[in-house]
């Protein structure tokens, strides 16, 4: 489970001291205005706890091993929670991701933090798992650790980048040089996207910004970010500033003069490479 | 000073846990009053306060008077007091909103100045002194009528400024008539005089008013722009440019739309002011702006600051933290889709 997983309510205490925190959360994450005065009971048999009002009929079932809650709405969607057994009391916690970006603040930087740190954790967890074996004794099972890692694409390479060991020259390069392949498969796959979206003219809304603001963001379409995002990409001579610079002079032309700017960068050579590298362009 | 006269706390004696005190001088420019924001923010410190009870509730954000705070200003609106316990550091905020209150900012040794306000499209910070909201018309847009109003300067020597601009506001401006030569692209140095905007395009005349002033059309779509005199030395409005001033203090942030292209290498390079950071970081940090920006850049960042995570933040080099709020300001105002 989660570790910032939210604590939700413990089952023995709803109906009870406990029923508050759950009309909150049903009214204000699945927003049930009706749910405010609702009866609250437990079925016969413990493991439901229902909640009704007028026509209204919602529950949450413990399931068989007590180790999920699943809440069954009205318009049959169900949402799961986890169930963890503490000093003989069953809690239970909010753990689909979009249930708790619903309970967090955006400005709660120290949550979402703790989210962000636990969704790492437990999406590299198994990568890492892979990648001690790579670096341990067992040869047979190094052998096959490797293939999977391979497959992994960039979920492999933090990793792999973070327990780099030079101590042994074989697997030191053996490593860095999968970081690098896979990196550069990534690229790939992202300078598609953008050769894609170079052909694209479609508008992209301008962001709306508060009151009395002087200058204006200039009018972008999809191809015009994507110019700009390949001349990132593609030319690393350039700084920072001169990024920059090209951008708003890029982005003070005429949608005419920028599409200009497009064919000419298609015509570099530069460009003819990138061609030849991604795959079925 | 201040609208709130509820504690009169000397400064000293408010961190009797010996924190490091910091503290943070907010100037607000024309039109970036609190009565500005009102639409959108009760006032700045109200938007902090509001922001650090989500992210941190057990230490209060308080707005209120602190005497002895700060020494001398004239135009102070609110005063706030943050005390992060985890950073060690004890956090002393004003707003205050006149040219010379920002100017006295910027000489004042060790302080964090944050600007928040008009870039003026590239011409320095503006600023105004009044009730209410702002007056759209008049010379407070550009040079000044007092040492409250008008323009602190730290642009480039010439640069473009739409036609709308010159009629929203209708300030005294100095354009330059194409009787005289045009003016120079860059200096005996090779230094440009010129803003970015127009750096390699051709001035041709442009009809306004009745005269004919250099300028140029470009933008997307193409407007009508004069070249006026600006400047950071030897200015219009000296003593209030660049040059003019001691830079004394530890931070300036100028968030102003697209400070970064205005006043970054006019701040930081030594063909210009020159105020360069030291190695190892510990004084002379600037943060400035690369889009449109409006008053969430300027308070994202300051919660940012309040907000740095790590423990132990007091009596170190301020830079860890700054760098730590410049990425989170910045991925903060990705999610608000900020350009």
């Amino acid at each position: 489970m989660m570790e910032q997983a939210p604590y939700l309510f413990t089952w023995n205490k709803v109906p009870g001291i406990e029923t508050p925190r759950v009309s909150d959360h049903l009214r204000i994450i699945h927003q049930l205005p009706w749910i405010q005065g609702a009866a609250v009971r437990k079925s016969l048999d413990m493991n439901s706890i229902i909640l009704t009002e007028g026509s209204h009929s919602i529950f949450f079932r413990l399931d068989e091993e007590r180790r999920v809650v699943t809440l069954h709405l009205e318009d049959g969607i169900i949402h799961e929670y986890r169930v963890l057994k503490e000093k003989n009391a069953l809690k239970v916690y909010v753990t689909e991701i979009p249930l708790i970006l619903r309970e967090l603040d955006s400005f709660d930087l120290k949550s979402l933090d703790a989210l962000a740190s636990s969704i790492i954790q437990r999406s590299r967890k198994e990568a890492q798992d892979l990648v001690n074996v790579l670096h341990s004794k067992q040869e047979e099972e190094k052998k096959k650790a490797a293939l999977v890692l391979q497959d992994l694409g960039d979920l492999a390479v933090t990793p792999l980048l973070d327990t780099l060991s030079p101590e042994i020259p074989k697997d030191y390069v053996w490593d860095v040089v999968t970081i690098v392949n896979l990196y550069l498969e990534l690229r790939q796959k992202i300078l598609k996207e953008l050769a894609e979206m170079l052909t694209d003219p479609r508008p992209v809304p301008v962001p709306e910004l508060g009151p009395n603001v002087e200058e204006q963001p200039a009018p972008r379409r999809i191809c015009d970010e994507a110019f700009l995002l390949l001349r990132k990409m593609l030319y690393l001579d350039e700084n920072e500033e001169v990024q920059f610079f090209n951008e708003r002079n890029y982005l003070n032309m005429s949608d005419e003069e920028r599409d200009a700017e497009i064919v000419k960068m298609t015509e570099t050579k530069i460009w003819s490479v990138v061609k030849g590298q991604v795959a079925g362009y | 000073m201040g609208n709130n006269e509820k504690t009169k706390i000397p400064v000293e004696d408010i961190s009797p846990e010996k924190m490091e005190t910091r503290k943070i001088v907010m100037a607000q420019g024309i039109q970036a009053h609190d009565n500005d924001l009102k639409n959108n923010v009760t006032s700045a410190l109200e938007y902090l306060k509001e922001k650090i009870a989500k992210s941190d509730p057990k230490n209060k954000f308080e707005i209120e008077k602190i005497e002895g705070a700060f020494d001398g200003f004239e135009s102070v609106q609110l005063v706030a007091r943050y005390k992060n316990t985890k950073q060690k550091v004890q956090f002393i905020i004003i707003t205050v909103v006149s040219k010379k209150d920002f100017k006295k900012a910027l000489e004042t040794e060790g302080i964090h100045v944050v600007y928040m306000g008009h870039s003026r499209l590239g011409r320095g910070a503006c600023f105004d002194v009044y009730p209410g909201t702002c007056s759209f018309e008049g010379d407070q847009w550009e040079n000044g009528t007092s040492e409250d109003n008008g323009l602190f300067r730290l642009g480039y020597p010439y640069v473009p400024v739409k036609i709308d601009d010159l009629d929203t506001h209708r300030y005294t401006f100095a354009a330059i008539p194409v009787e005289n030569d045009p003016p120079p692209e860059k200096d005996e140095k090779g230094t440009f005089n010129w803003h970015p905007d127009i750096r390699g395009k051709k001035l041709e005349k442009i009809s306004y008013k009745e005269k004919e002033y250099w300028g140029v059309k470009f933008g997307n779509p193409k407007k009508k722009h004069l070249i006026l005199e600006a400047g950071w030395k030897d200015t219009q409005n000296k003593p209030y440019d660049l040059d003019s001033v001691k830079l004394k203090c530890k931070v300036f942030c100028h968030f102003g739309c697209s400070s970064a292209h205005h006043f970054w290498r006019i701040v930081r390079k030594e063909d210009y002011r020159g105020w360069v950071r030291p190695q190892p970081p510990t004084e002379k940090f600037a943060y400035f702006t690369t889009k449109p920006a409006d008053y969430r850049c300027a308070l994202n960042w300051l919660f940012c600051i309040l907000s740095y995570p790590d423990k132990e933040n007091a009596s170190k080099s301020w830079w860890e933290s700054l760098q730590w709020a410049k990425w989170k300001t910045n991925r903060m105002l990705g999610e608000e889709i900020v350009y």
